[in-house]
């Protein structure tokens, strides 16, 4: 019987100097600049710089312009980075969805152009997946593209594309025919960001700040030779990338500072805060052993498609879990009226107001648990 | 490498032989076998194998193979359910023995004591004393294996010797209470901290302190129960799905719903959690880091615990009797979760050692280089 099996190993010599490596990086960076690490998680600068080390889009060839390195080594920075609260907004998108878009599916043209820039740290990609009527039934979008001339006329409304204001190009899926079965009529379109007839609007959400955005596209003109991959199998390209997309490290630190801030405030706090991180430190531990083991089935060149979505579910309901372990300190404090540590109290009020977006951004957790229990049941 | 590798050829030939064996006439044997029962027949056929001896060296008198091998056979072994002291004689005891310079006498099912004996010398003699809670199937073992302080030695008992109190778990493996009033170890040896473990590949700490016995037992029986809650735990994914695709309610089979089909997600993910768990306990056994067993006895103990709910949950009523096979499986689930350590317990000694070791960067304690 069908059984999920997560090929597991340990990390090579090779992999650990990586990570001393990244980790003396960030500790500079750190020094320089403390803010950095607790601002907008948008920043050009230090994209570049991490572009200068040959840590951005690793995985991408040297013949344009990438490091040439494996995606476990890919995963090692990933994860040292989002540990340390790095601001990678301005390459994320790009370098764990665009570049193996290109790689797999560009023309040559739009390797040779974009590649090297995403290494660099210079271009940014956002994601034009979601419209406001096509959430979990992306298939149903409702973005039009049509032909014109040699290129494309695209219009339709994407929401949720993270830091579309701030980056220059956007992935946008679209319907290219409407005479086919609903998966079969999309296609994806490179759209510039700062053509006619795109208008980026902010979307606020719940802790104030703005990285999301609305992009409505009015009878934007697209080159005929931004189309990426074919006419017609945008979807399949995108079930193919979403894999990779769910099993990395990414769907279970995202509230590490939570879990920082509570060991740091451990010493004041009530005996059982030890417990709690105790769970805590056993989850990452086996978490980022299950991440790595996908990692390392990606770079043999499988795709566990299944087993990604099954550890994004476990690792994005374990985020939200460290939040409601921390705030629970928080609050004893709070009601003994005794002040609350300040490094904790700010960590599980702004993630408070984050996390309950974990389980639904990048497949919600219903969506992951139809993909894993129709695997089970086939 | 130190995790179990699936494509070792040695190890996917033990598998596949313990599976022919388990799947055939033995799982009918196991699943009549009633509480505190010992399924000769099926012990005679693993012994003859080698299996409970596995990972411990042939001049030692084990069956030679490391820790992958034992860990796998501790794993398959709990995918059937087969009620016999493999852990208990391969990881715990039989490791005692061979760590200490003794040998495992021939064919013998062993018992472990966790918590030490006393020892005291009288002409020339060794005489041990002292009582053990809940060690497993004392009962049914002719020799059992005790730590003594100071100096630190290994001692290797007859049970004949011992007064013997039965008990349980909630599974009905045998969990005797042993009491030995001044018995002769048949075989003793003091530890000698200088003679490096063998099985260790990679110790983390060269320069640890006094090795303390008690505690590195306790971490590997923890480590032992991750890697068989996981094979339980895939076994009764196994049979929630079976139990979605035949049993029919409302005109269809039960899987048709996504309130259920979403159930059987819950606890593949957890088996998933407990998948990762045994790499982790695999490596503890390899590199004697008790950070590593102490994750993964926490995360497998909390996924036993979701496995064996949700279970129940898929089948209704007739997963509540003992008619169905699931009570095999779950039982054993509650049951492991909280011997050498619950969650809880290896949760709070990791944090309190987190905490006093705490540096600036949480996450460098997490992940080490």
């Amino acid at each position: 019987m069908f059984r999920l099996t997560v090929p597991l190993a340990d990390e090579t010599e090779a992999e650990r100097a990586l990570r001393r490596e990244i980790r003396a990086f960030l500790a500079q960076e750190k020094a320089a600049d403390p803010d950095l690490f607790a601002g907008s998680g948008f920043d050009i600068g230090f994209s570049k710089r991490l572009g200068s080390r040959g840590w951005l889009g690793m995985t991408i060839p040297a013949e344009y312009g990438g490091a040439g390195r494996t995606p476990v080594e890919q995963f090692v920075v990933a994860e040292e980075l989002l540990a340390a609260r790095a601001p990678i907004g301005a390459h994320h998108a790009a370098e764990r969805q665009t570049a193996p878009m290109l790689l797999r599916f560009g023309t040559e043209d739009q390797r040779r152009r974009f590649l090297p820039q995403i290494a660099a740290g210079t271009a940014g990609f956002a994601l034009g997946m979601s419209e406001p009527d096509s959430g979990s039934d992306l298939a149903s979008v409702r973005t039009r593209a049509t032909p014109d001339g040699d290129g494309w006329r695209v219009s339709g409304t994407k929401v949720w594309t993270s830091w579309a204001d701030r980056v220059g190009h956007a992935v946008v899926l679209c319907r290219t025919s409407s005479e086919e079965t609903k998966h079969a009529g999309l296609s994806q379109l490179i759209v510039d960001l700062r053509a006619p007839g795109v208008d980026v609007r902010p979307i606020r959400t719940l802790d104030g700040t703005a990285h999301f955005c609305e992009v409505i596209l009015d009878d934007v003109t697209v080159p005929g030779d931004m189309v990426l991959g074919n006419i017609g199998d945008g979807w399949k390209q995108i079930g193919s990338e979403l894999a990779y997309e769910r099993g990395g490290p990414d769907r279970w630190l995202s509230t590490f500072a939570v879990y920082a801030a509570l060991v740091r405030a451990a010493p004041d706090l009530e005996p059982e805060a030890g417990v709690a991180i105790g769970r805590c430190a056993a989850w990452y531990r086996v978490l980022h052993t299950l991440s790595y083991g996908i990692a390392r089935a990606v770079t043999e060149g499988r795709e566990p498609a299944v087993e990604a979505a099954a550890v994004k579910d476990l690792g994005t309901v374990f985020e939200q879990r460290v939040v409601s372990l921390a705030r629970e300190f928080a609050a004893d404090r709070s009601a003994e009226g005794r002040p609350v540590p300040a490094e904790l109290a700010a960590a599980v009020r702004d993630f408070t107001l984050l996390a309950s977006g974990y389980t639904i951004r990048g497949g919600s957790t219903e969506v992951l648990r139809t993909i894993v229990s129709r695997e089970l049941l086939r | 490498m130190t995790g179990p590798d699936p494509t070792s050829a040695e190890a996917k030939a033990l598998e596949e032989a313990m599976r022919r064996l388990l799947s055939t006439r033995y799982d009918a044997l196991a699943a009549r076998a009633t509480d505190r029962g010992w399924p000769e027949p099926l012990w005679d056929s693993l012994a003859e194998m080698g299996v409970p001896w596995l990972g411990i060296a042939e001049e030692r008198g084990g069956s030679g193979g490391g820790v992958a091998e034992s860990a796998l056979a501790v794993r398959v072994a709990a995918e059937y359910a087969a009620p016999l002291p493999i852990a208990e004689t391969a990881l715990l005891a039989g490791w005692a023995l061979a760590r200490a310079g003794l040998a495992v006498p021939e064919g013998a099912a062993l018992a472990c004591a966790i918590e030490p004996l006393r020892v005291r010398e009288h002409a020339g003699e060794l005489i041990v004393s002292g009582a053990v809670r809940d060690v497993g199937w004392a009962s049914h073992c002719e020799y059992l294996v005790a730590v003594c302080p100071t100096p630190e030695r290994v001692v290797l008992l007859r049970t004949a010797d011992a007064r013997i109190e039965p008990g349980a778990n909630i599974a009905g493996e045998p969990r005797d209470h042993v009491t030995f009033d001044r018995a002769r170890p048949i075989a003793s040896a003091v530890l000698d901290p200088a003679v490096p473990d063998p099985t260790v590949l990679d110790p983390t700490e060269p320069d640890m302190a006094e090795p303390d016995m008690a505690d590195r037992l306790l971490t590997r029986g923890a480590a032992a129960r991750s890697i068989a809650i996981s094979g339980a735990a895939d076994r009764v994914l196994d049979l929630c799905v079976e139990h979605a695709r035949t049993r029919r309610q409302f005109g269809k089979p039960i899987g048709a719903f996504q309130a259920v089909a979403h159930l059987l997600a819950r606890i593949a993910g957890a088996s998933v959690a407990a998948q990762g768990a045994v790499a982790l306990a695999v490596q503890s056994l390899h590199s004697d880091d008790m950070s590593l067993a102490a994750a993964a006895k926490t995360v497998a103990s909390e996924a036993a615990g979701t496995v064996a709910e949700l279970a129940h949950q898929v089948h209704g009523a007739i997963g509540m009797t003992r008619e169905h096979d699931l009570h095999r499986y779950t039982r054993r689930l509650w049951a492991w979760r909280d011997e050498y350590g619950s969650d809880r317990y290896w949760a709070r000694r990791t944090g309190s050692e987190l905490i006093d070791t705490a540096a600036g960067e949480p996450w460098h304690d997490l992940v080490r280089t």
